[in-house]
């Protein structure tokens, strides 16, 4: 494990307005990992996503990818390392699902050149992987809220990069289809290598196929580890302000939150 | 892959050839399509022209209607193709260069090229009035977003609105123009209502001289243009350089908007109604739909042109048949949009 870490994030500052957002964040990301982005609603998790996919830029600090400046790399370059599937996605006109799949392919693709037999290969995968192949000739526009949501997440996966980062991607999806996106991503991760950094509300779903878990708690970095070492009692009640019990006798940690007052 | 669009874009364009023939037969004189393609065609290739032919014809095709028709033919196809961007970059089926004012703003700048020259500065019009009309429209832009900023979804209805208090403004500024300078009242005037009236070959290629590299440019970024709609925070990540981008072809689609209200006029609706009906006969794929709309977007306004010009008893300003077929159809696309089901 001497490999040189994915990501890393050196006394990191972002300021949104007058407002810091993260004041001094430093941590670095590990390729061929699952990573959890974890904390309550305010605490940075998608404004963190944001400035690792490049969208953002730091008011001050160093964030590099691959030992370069994040900032440095040409925003097509970095659309063949990175993916982002968003927390939801307006599409502005009617483009069908296949279409919208086939976007993925962009950086790959040169200016008025037609996709090539690898290009449609990909999408056809992605579409399979997310069990949409049947909708391809139906128009976005017609699709359910969790069916659009497999479309952007095929689209993610069309793009073939190394690294995927999720948005709080799967809050709107029921839970067969959550389990089944996260199955694939997890299957991404250990047979070809691919780092996976998830913003995840649902602390179950993250300590179920999260290997190591990234706690955000108002613009601080928490603490980072793995996830069975770190998910304790203590930990939601500090950062979740929660009662809960963290049992561990599965392969996977669970948690059982105190729903009842007393 | 695509061979319906590519077919009815083809269509349009056989259709557009057919109509500039016809059209130009149509008039006071009427001339038969098989005359015009040989006045044509003698023009450009033999220099002679058949004898059979009436000898004030060539005069009438090359000098009088056909740099009017021409003239329509840019005019509609520009005002469609910079309807069309308007309306992919804001995600918007409701923009096009009228709704958002920009129109307004080019007319206005227009008239104050005229000012100019009334108090002395003398620039020649074939450049004072394209360059101040873009002034406008570009300031016209900035002023349309900075209106609408404060809501950050760039929404339709605070564009739009932001639009017509522009366009009223600018409207009463062209009127107070004319106010104070009442010899060139009527020229003024037609800015107002829009016409092709006595359009000549320099119109022509003032329209097409400014739209031709603005039209490339944007079609060089069609593609881009496509991905775009999936916003701004999607885009970035696929690869495109978003913001340099929109402003790029926010630009160019003002410059084409500046340089068809320069010779033409404010003529309305255009650019909002063909995107739109396209766009649900041949999908959103602006590649394709970009070129289709300059075709039909010249088709609509030579027809309309045409009916102006030939058949309606004494000639109605351009702008105001537009807006008459055009207004009860924005009313309705707006209506279909509060409802829901334009989009989502």
């Amino acid at each position: 494990m001497s490999q040189s870490p994915l990501f890393t994030m050196d006394s990191g500052i972002f300021k949104y307005g007058n407002t810091g957002v993260f004041d001094d964040l430093s941590f670095s990301l590990r390729a061929g990992r699952f990573y959890g982005l974890i904390g309550p609603n305010g605490s940075g998790k998608s404004t963190l996503i944001d400035l690792l996919m490049g969208i953002k830029e730091l008011s001050g600090g160093r964030l590099t990818y691959k030992c370069r400046t994040l900032n440095s790399y040409r925003k097509k370059d970095l659309a063949r390392h990175l993916a982002l599937v968003p927390q939801q996605i307006t599409v502005g006109f009617d483009y069908s699902v296949y279409d919208l799949v086939l976007m993925g392919r962009h950086p790959y693709i040169p200016r008025f050149s037609a996709p090539t037999a690898d290009d449609v290969q990909r999408v056809d995968e992605a579409l399979e992987l997310m069990d949409i192949f049947h909708l391809r000739k139906r128009s976005v526009g017609t699709l359910s809220g969790g069916e659009k949501q497999r479309v952007i997440v095929a689209r993610a996966l069309a793009q073939a990069t190394e690294t995927i980062m999720l948005d709080e991607a799967t809050s709107s999806l029921d839970i067969k289809h959550t389990i089944e996106i996260m199955r694939v991503l997890q299957r991404r991760v250990k047979e070809s290598g691919v780092t996976v950094l998830a913003a995840i509300h649902d602390l179950n779903l993250a300590a179920a196929f999260c290997e190591e878990l990234l706690v955000l708690k108002e613009g601080r970095l928490y603490t980072m580890g793995k996830t069975d070492e770190i998910l304790s009692s203590a930990l939601l009640l500090e950062v979740f302000s929660v009662q809960g019990a963290v049992l561990k006798d599965r392969a996977y940690p669970r948690i059982e939150y105190q729903m009842h007052e007393g | 892959m695509k061979a319906k669009p590519l077919s009815i874009t083809f269509v349009l364009f056989l259709g557009l050839a057919a109509s500039i023939v016809f059209a130009t037969g149509v008039g006071y004189l009427p001339i038969t399509a098989g005359e015009v393609i040989q006045i044509i065609w003698g023009r450009l290739f033999a220099d002679t022209y058949p004898a059979a032919i009436n000898q004030a014809f060539p005069f009438v095709v090359l000098d009088v209607r056909l740099p009017r028709i021409l003239t329509a033919v840019l005019v509609g196809g520009g005002l469609a193709v910079a309807g069309c961007v308007f309306q992919a970059i804001l995600l918007n089926p409701l923009a096009d260069p009228y709704t958002l004012g920009i129109s307004s703003g080019a007319a206005f700048g227009a008239s104050l090229a005229l000012i100019l020259a009334i108090i002395g500065i003398t620039l020649p019009f074939w450049f004072s009035v394209p360059l101040f009309a873009f002034l406008g429209a570009i300031a016209t832009l900035y002023a349309v977003f900075y209106l609408a900023s404060a809501d950050t979804r760039l929404s339709s209805n605070t564009l739009i609105l932001s639009g017509v208090i522009l366009s009223a403004i600018l409207s009463a500024g062209i009127g107070f123009i004319k106010y104070l300078a009442d010899e060139e009242v009527s020229i003024i005037i037609f800015w107002l209502m829009g016409s092709l009236v006595g359009k000549s070959w320099t119109d022509v290629v003032l329209v097409a001289f400014l739209l031709a590299p603005s039209f490339l440019l944007i079609l060089y970024f069609a593609r881009d243009l496509n991905i775009m709609s999936l916003g701004s925070k999607t885009s970035d990540t696929l690869g495109i350089e978003t913001a340099r981008i929109r402003k790029i072809l926010l630009v160019s689609a003002s410059l084409i908007t500046a340089a068809c209200v320069s010779v033409s006029g404010i003529i309305g609706f255009v650019g909002l109604i063909i995107p739109h009906i396209l766009r649900l006969a041949l999908g959103a794929d602006n590649r394709v739909l970009l070129p289709a709309c300059f075709f039909a977007g010249a088709l609509l306004l030579l027809f309309a042109d045409t009916v102006t010009r030939a058949f309606l008893p004494s000639e109605l300003p351009i702008g105001v048949l537009t807006s008459l077929i055009g207004g009860p159809f924005f009313c309705y696309i707006f209506r279909q949009k509060q409802l829901g089901s334009v989009s989502q």
